[in-house]
């Protein structure tokens, strides 16, 4: 490796950079030549998670033994990559719409992308995600890790009898958003998804094939029927049902031996006998 | 590619029911967290990422090779006027602080700080670092304790310590000694001694008294029973020079890379002369052809569909902004900046200081600036026994004096600002 950075007499520049300005020694990356970036190279897509979080870094590790865990105590989980290290990595993404965005300024008219992406594993796991960039890419991009952080598990149940797999909403719920109220029915199979565009397009990615719905309310002014959609479905593991009518037993948090972890406020949203949970 | 000729003439998308998560954040109603690509347009980002070190490369990081580093103990560019007393000790719990990295980081334009590194600091006690938020944003005349600190030393080319040519291999050693250090951290100055073999030096009691259980007892005895016997055994091992602790975190060096190196292609890339296959396309790329062929098909939602489909939280986009940002390169773990119009990347939108809260430099007065930040991705390097009770952060911010002034470095080490922001929650 050839010492560079003539103003400096041969001694390496460690980190000194700052403005564009000072690209002096651009070419000097300093000890260990690690590498040439990846300009042109494959991207490379899966690549190895590094956590950011200490939930992500226990995932990782191993120390958390499942995704249920995680949603019984409603630990915040703000990386995507703990859900699909549970799910190995099934979650699939669509881009729904790109729309041109324009803002007047004074200089002319400024236009943007507005990307909208849905992700879900068609097996109980779905996010909704908006993204507004003057580049498309960019815009779907954000988008995408938008709607992986807003990931949400969908219970789904049956009709009637209980042959093959889940394929409905366990039961009614209702969910709300303002002053729209919206009412998610279980619905034989069969009947596919009665819904209106978007809420269906959610209802399909989290593996739900049928559902009735009926809605109230106005969206012009306050409510939001795609929040209530995901308001419903928040409700589907919030619902203690007759399968479910076991001794329940408070199980213990990933964190309970930890005071720091117990100091903070925990919701508990469902409690349920974890190991016992029904798989589907 | 990439280029929707159907501009619909939308106009722009008024925020209105989906605004309920909006704080009174710190000037951040306006832009978007993406927008602020456009002003950093100008700043060239280094980034640090950590490399195991061989035993047989360990010179590499010792200070005659003006290391950047992360855990073992610090490579002291001024070897002799180590900070010490209050300094060097947790503000919480009066602990001897251990030694998280150092970046070598000399400037330019200042001959002062032809080499100039920077040391981190922190207590490993998570609880103090709980403690640590509160004392982080007060004012100097309220002397806070703080658990993390970090100490600025620079050097002309030509000085005591140092050759004034770079070192050229393995075998080059400083041109002087450093002041002993702590036998067991080798961090801080060995300036007490151990009262028996009065041979080993410490920094603190308590690093005394962990080697003394550790090893030194049964040395220590063995020393003064040939002192006893008026001779000094040669079969006697002599005590390790230290640090003899095992609980220095992992010794790895820091390599710089420049973001830029790690842009993720765009759609229409002028230099890919290669056939559309799927594997060199970037995921977006994907997604966007899949959307055009299903649009054709004539399947596209409108914007009357979506109209309720609102944005995320300002909170959530900076969040999802610093993922799509670190995402470039996984595994960074400093990100390095030092300019006036240069800001941290953070995580979320509360821990963030005031545009007051940073103090200005305690020796010359004159204003500190942005330099670098450790990322929390650190933490995976750093082996931690008990993962749920180890220490966390989301971003460490370094402001340090932008003068570089020599006023505070005249007696060794100038003491800079760090802020903590919190994991996001």
């Amino acid at each position: 490796m050839a010492e560079r950075g003539g103003e400096r007499g041969g001694f390496g520049r460690g980190f000194g950079r700052g403005d564009r300005g000072d690209r002096g020694g651009r070419g000097d990356r300093g000890r260990g030549d690690r590498r040439g970036g990846r300009r042109g190279a494959k991207r490379d897509e899966e690549e190895k998670w590094v956590p950011v979080t200490k939930l992500g870094r226990l995932v990782k590790d191993g120390k958390i033994k499942s995704l249920e865990q995680i949603y019984l105590f409603s630990l915040p989980i703000k990386e995507h990559q703990i859900v699909e290290f549970f799910l190995g990595s099934a979650l699939k993404d669509e881009v729904m719409k790109i729309m041109p965005v324009q803002k007047q300024t004074r200089a002319g008219q400024r236009t943007r992308f507005k990307a909208f992406v849905v992700v879900g594993d068609n097996n109980g796991h779905v996010g909704l995600g908006v993204k507004c960039s003057k580049e498309v890419a960019t815009a779907i991009r954000g988008a995408i890790i938008l709607a992986k952080l807003s990931v949400i598990p969908v219970r789904r149940g049956y009709w009637g009898n209980k042959i093959g797999k889940p394929h409905t909403v366990p039961c009614k719920v209702t969910g709300k958003c303002g002053s729209v109220t919206v009412r998610l029915v279980p619905a034989p199979r069969g009947s596919g998804i009665v819904a209106a565009r978007v809420p269906k397009k959610v209802l399909q990615f989290a593996g739900i094939e049928d559902v009735f719905t009926s809605s109230r309310g106005s969206t012009k002014t306050l409510g939001n029927f795609v929040k209530a959609t995901f308001e419903c479905l928040l409700k589907t593991y919030g619902f203690l049902t007759p399968d479910l009518w076991r001794e329940t037993r408070f199980s213990k948090s990933p964190f309970q031996e930890f005071t720091d972890f117990l100091a903070k406020p925990h919701k508990i949203s469902v409690v349920e006998d974890v190991e016992k949970t029904p798989v589907y | 590619m990439g280029n929707l000729k159907d501009v619909d003439d939308e106009a722009e998308f008024s925020n209105g029911i989906a605004d309920l998560h909006i704080d009174g954040s710190r000037g951040h109603t306006e832009a978007e967290a993406g927008d602020d690509d456009e002003e950093a347009e100008n700043l060239l980002v280094g980034l640090g990422f950590v490399q195991p070190v061989e035993d047989s490369e360990k010179w590499k990081v010792e200070r005659q090779h003006f290391p950047s580093k992360v855990g073992g103990c610090p490579a002291w560019l001024d070897p002799i006027n180590i900070p010490t007393g209050e300094q060097s000790t947790c503000g919480i719990c009066d602990s001897p602080l251990e030694f998280l990295l150092q970046v070598y980081a000399p400037i330019d334009d200042i001959d002062d700080a032809f080499h100039r590194s920077l040391f981190v600091f922190v207590c490993p006690n998570a609880s103090c670092l709980e403690q640590d938020r509160h004392h982080q944003s007060k004012k100097p005349e309220e002397n806070p304790r703080r658990c993390v600190k970090v100490f600025r030393s620079q050097l002309l080319r030509k000085n005591s310590y140092y050759s004034y040519t770079p070192p050229s291999g393995e075998d080059d050693l400083p041109i002087s000694e450093g002041a002993a250090l702590c036998t067991w951290c080798g961090i801080w100055k060995g300036h007490k001694a151990c009262a028996a073999c009065k041979q080993t030096k410490y920094c603190s009691r308590s690093h005394q008294v962990e080697h003394w259980r550790g090893s030194h007892a049964v040395y220590c005895r063995q020393v003064q029973a040939a002192r006893k016997e008026g001779k000094m055994d040669v079969n006697i091992p002599v005590c390790s020079p230290g640090p003899v602790s095992d609980k220095l975190w992992p010794e790895m060096e820091l390599v710089v890379d420049e973001e830029d190196n790690y842009e993720v292609d765009e759609l229409s890339d002028p230099n890919a002369n290669v056939p559309a296959s799927d594997k060199t396309k970037s995921k977006a790329q994907l997604l966007l052809e899949d959307y055009e062929r299903r649009r054709e098909a004539g399947e596209e939602f409108t914007a009357a569909d979506l109209e309720d489909v609102h944005e995320a939280s300002q909170d959530m986009q900076l969040w999802a902004a610093f993922l799509a940002k670190i995402g470039k390169a996984p595994d960074q773990v400093l990100r390095y900046c030092r300019s006036p119009a240069a800001k941290p990347l953070w995580l979320s939108l509360n821990g963030q200081p005031e545009n007051s809260g940073i103090p200005s430099c305690s020796h010359c007065g004159s204003r500190r600036i942005f330099e670098f930040q450790v990322l929390p991705q650190l933490l995976n390097f750093l082996d931690f026994k008990d993962e749920a009770n180890s220490l966390d952060w989301g971003t460490i911010a370094v402001y340090t004096c932008e003068r570089s002034c020599g006023e505070g470095v005249g007696k060794g080490y100038a003491e800079e600002f760090a802020w903590v922001q919190p994991p996001p929650e």
